[in-house]
Formats: structure tokens, sequence, C-alpha cells
């Protein structure tokens, strides 16, 4: 292919009937054509980019360090759909797969090179489209069980009774009661949240109902409760649980008749809150040992929401990793982007007793260590990384432990097989075939 | 591009002559990091080629003004940027035009190169590579 035939007209239309972007360079890495769909992702006019040196023109994010062409040009290799990305002309990133090759003249010598690039943006937003999918009210998912939660939940916000969500800690309970209430016709109003386990009961009582001034010694102005501050809107109780029986009668009373009246106070004041109640503990087990109130707990299960915790959601990890990562990437302001293979199993193999927020934090955790664009497992707290390779070397194998306990059977009945046989729970043939495998003589 | 570059050079102009450079190595991907190096060295005007809207704004969060699209050797831009005459097409890198006007409309600090310079007792520039420019202005 000669120079002249690149730059005629023909070459400029078939060039611009292509869908990726192209541009070639001569030998002095000078722009000598580019085409339409280069304009397009570069937002730059062919006019302008054409003699300017490709870099000021394509401005890559490895033009300083590892160019493509010029690694073409060294080593005669070509470039084929690496992923980099590129700044465009609105100072836009727009990720890009590159491909490069030589030119060459009809003698064989080279003239300079071509280098092709697909935008990567609309894959990226299908991407980001399917990640909408699985993503609900800032809890994300793609979850069975959780995708029917996130199904009903417009349905179950609508109406106005109480809601107990059930799951262990971290799984999200918080999120999905803030989901309710902003779908919930009190969505114009506050959401309170109290956490009923992290307060002495006497300290709740009087921060859920407030009290009048001199209600106790150090009651020296009015103060509103928490339902009288969540009226019109929502207040969500976080472990239910753990409150005392004096205050589930309390509560009770405020659920059944949305009335309560403050320490200290004969007046009765009333609260439209919507009620949304959570615990990581079997209320119906506390009811049956006598520790919860049947009644109230009839009345908060209104409509019960159970949370899976994440061990039996492991398909969620790496949407919640990448969750987390463009969470924390806009937060720390950092570019790490991916996560290596390695660490991402080892994600997988964790069961995450703290579930998605235990997740959370192993990746807060990697951001803070990684100073690269990929969390490796080395980025990953100690109790995650793989155990090293070498001492497996001397660990013993599945053969050799099972040669050692049917040894060690055999010698306590005195080389009785049968006896042997009936204590692993084997058949006598079974263990013959095993001793003989295994290269076991029956001891004296 | 200023959001990858391996290094930055900084620049001592006194009366519109440089009176000493030195070259600063910047590693990592991370672009906070960057800034604050950056921000550290007591750089406060950066001239550079292309910059990410993210790594532009960023900087400007660390009071580090950002002349960036700016393309040619380093001497003809520290004599554009001491003579005041950056605006001119010729240190400008392909498709600014468009940039001017985001940069217009959005921007402010980072764009404005008509104020300031060339009046300054001392100042200090800088440069990546070829295109790449900053300056640290005391």
């Amino acid at each position: 292919m000669s120079p002249d035939y690149l730059h005629d007209g023909a070459t400029d239309a078939i060039l611009d009937s292509i869908a990726d972007g192209v541009f070639t360079v001569d030998d002095n890495w000078l722009i000598r054509s580019f085409n339409r769909a280069a304009e397009q992702i570069t937002g730059i006019p062919r006019k302008e980019a054409i003699g300017r040196r490709c870099c000021e023109v394509f401005r890559a994010s490895i033009c300083e360090t590892s160019c493509a062409l010029r690694h073409t040009r060294e080593t005669g290799e070509p470039i084929v759909n690496k992923v980099i990305y590129i700044i465009n002309a609105d100072g836009d990133r727009v990720p890009v797969s590159i491909s490069t090759a030589i030119l060459k003249d009809a003698d064989g010598t080279i003239i300079g090179g071509v280098e092709t690039f697909r935008d990567l943006s609309s894959i990226e937003h299908l991407r980001r489209e399917l990640e909408k999918r699985y993503t609900f009210h800032d809890i994300v998912s793609k979850n069975a069980r959780m995708l029917e939660i996130f199904d009903i939940l417009p349905t179950l916000a609508e109406s106005d009774s109480t809601i107990l969500i059930e799951g262990e800690s971290g799984t999200g309970k918080e999120l999905i009661a803030r989901a309710i209430h902003d779908l919930s016709t009190h969505r114009d109003g506050p959401v309170v949240t109290v956490n009923c386990g992290a307060l002495p009961d006497t300290l709740l009582e009087a921060e859920l109902f407030g009290y009048k001034a001199g209600a106790f010694t150090d009651a020296r102005k009015d103060k509103p409760g928490r339902f009288a501050l969540a009226d019109r809107g929502t207040i969500f109780l976080d472990e239910i649980g753990d409150i005392s029986p004096a205050l589930q009668v309390r509560l009770l009373r405020v659920l059944q008749e949305k009335t309560f009246e403050p320490l200290g106070s004969t007046e009765t004041l009333t609260t439209s809150a919507r009620v949304i109640t959570a615990t990581n503990r079997n209320l119906r087990k506390l009811v049956k040992a006598g520790s919860f109130r049947e009644d109230l707990y009839y009345r908060i299960n209104v409509i019960r929401i159970e949370l899976p915790p994440l061990r039996e959601r492991k398909e969620d990890i790496p949407l919640l990793v990448d969750h987390f990562l463009s969470h924390f990437s806009s937060l720390k302001r950092k570019t790490i982007t991916d996560i290596s293979p390695a660490a991402l199993v080892a994600l997988m193999d964790h069961d995450y007793p703290g579930n998605v927020r235990e997740l959370q934090n192993i990746i807060e955790h990697a951001f803070v260590l990684c100073r690269a664009s990929m969390i490796g497992t080395e980025h990953l707290p100690e109790y995650l990384r793989p155990a090293d390779a070498a001492p497996q070397a001397d660990a013993p194998t599945l053969a050799q432990l099972e040669a050692q306990v049917i040894l060690s059977v055999l010698r306590k009945h005195n080389g009785n097989r049968t006896a042997a046989a009936a204590e692993l729970g084997m058949h006598k043939t079974t263990l013959w075939r095993k001793m003989k495998r295994l290269g076991i003589e029956s001891p004296a | 591009m200023l959001d990858t570059a391996s290094k930055l050079l900084l620049c001592d102009l006194d009366s519109g002559q440089t009176v000493g450079t030195q070259t600063i190595e910047l590693d990592g991907p991370d672009l906070n990091e960057r800034a604050k190096l950056i921000c550290t060295l007591g750089i406060r005007t950066l001239l550079c080629g292309a910059v990410s809207r993210l790594f532009h704004q960023l900087l400007e969060a660390h009071h580090v003004q950002v002349i960036p699209w700016l393309g040619g050797p380093v001497e003809d831009i520290l004599r554009g940027y001491t003579n005041g005459t950056l605006e001119q097409e010729r240190y400008r890198l392909p498709g600014c035009g468009r940039r001017l006007r985001c940069r217009q409309a959005g921007r402010g600090r980072g764009a404005d190169t008509s104020g300031g310079f060339g009046q300054s007792a001392r100042r200090r520039g800088g440069q990546g590579r070829r295109g790449n420019y900053r300056k640290k202005q005391e």
C-alpha cells in the first residue's frame, strides 16, 4: 500500500465508512489521515488533526510511557484490542480499545503506522444500564430472593402497615427501610433511625418519647422524642429485639393507638409516623423464650422482609465489588477501576460473617493500600489472602491421611478387619480394597 | 496527558527569565495523590497539555491554577506565558475551539491567563515532556 494510495479520495471514503476511528502517522509521528469516526470519538476536526503529532491529538493514557504505535514500529508486533482511555476535546475520559499496524511502501520500507480505535463508551453505558437493573435505591443485587424483595417493595411501601425487616448484621436492613420510606407516601417527611440496642432502657425511653423539663434530674428543658420528630415521616427502630419488656409495653401502645406521652407529661401526643422495625435476632424464638411480647411481635410483624446473608447470595459479590470500587473512586478521588481475578476469587471464597458491610470495609481497606489501578490479593486484609503455595509440599496427601486413619483403626482392633470396617462405616470388602490400594499391611 | 505524565518540570522565573529548573518524578495513577504532591510543591500555576476534567477540578480544589491544552516546545510555551500570549492559536492543542467554549461555560480560574503573570517578581515553571508544562508561582 503506497502513501499516495492512502491519501487519495477513495481511501478517505473507505476510512470514513468505518465505524472505528482510524488515523495514520508518518515517519515523524505526524498525523496524515484521520477518519470521520476518529473526529467523532476525539471531538477533534480532521483539519486540525492533520499534520499534528499523534500524541497531541490522540492524548491517550499510554502516549508517554508505552506508545502502542511505537511498540509496533520497534518490534513489528501489532497490538490488538488493548483497552486504554483518551481525553477528548471536552476533557472527558473516553475508554477505547486500540489496534495498531505498521505501514510499508511497495519496497517494504516502513513509512509510518496505522492505529484504529473503538469507542467503548456505549459498552460501558450498557454495562451501567445492566447494573441499574440490579440496583434498587442504592441496594445492589441480582440474587433471586433480593430481586423478589425489589419487586414487592413498592407495593409494601404504599401500605401504612408496620414492617419487620429481619437479617443478619450488615445485610442492608437500614437501606431497605430507607427505600420503603422513599417509595411511601411519607417520603416528604423525615426518616428517623433509632438503634434500640445501643441505648440503656431509661435513655431509650426518653429518646423515643421525649421528656418535659423536670421529668428527671438533668431534664432542664423539654425535649421532643424520636416519635415526635418522625411525625409525617418514618421511624426506623433497629435492633428491636433488644428492648426491655417494660418498653415493649409502651411501644405496643404507640403502635396500636398511635399515641404516647413524653416522660413527665400528662399530655397525650399523637404520631403519624410510619414504623419500620428491624432485628438480627430470631424474634419468634425470643417470643417462645418469653423475652419478647407475643402481642408486640404480631403487631410489628404485619409485613415481614427477610434479607439473605451475603454467603447465600455470593453471585452479588462481583456486582458489589464494582459498586464499592465506583463509590470509593469518587469518594476518595482515586482511579482504581478493577480487581484482579485472584483477589476476586479470595473474596468469593470468604463467608462474610459481617455480610455486605464487611465486604465494603474490605474494599475500603484495599483502597487505602492500593496505589495501582487494580486491587490485588496483596491489598486485601491478611485473613483473606490465599496461603502461600510452598508449604503445601510438606502437607500430607488425602491418600496418606486415609492410610493413617485406616492403620490406626486396624491397630486399635488388633488387625481385625471386620471390627475396623464397622468402626470406619464401610463394608469389610471396601476396607480390603482400600488397604490393597494404599499398600497397608494388616498389623498383627 | 497530565493525568498520566511521569515528570514535572519546575521553573523559577524572574522578570520573565528562567533562573532555575528542577524535574520532579510523578508516580502512580492516583489523581488525588498527584494533586496533593503538586500542591505540596507550592505550585500555583500549572501549564499543561491535555488534562481530564476530573483532574482539572481536583487541582483547582487544591488551589492550583491550571492553564491546559497547550502544545509546542517548552521554551515557546514559557515565552508565551511570560509574554501573556498563551491564548494565541499556535499554542493550542487541536480541538481547542470546542474546549474554549466549555472552559468559558464552566471553568474560570484555570483558563484565565489574562491577569497575574508577567507581574510577579519571581515565578517557577515546569515541563513533564514535550507539551506538558507546569509552573509554580511564588
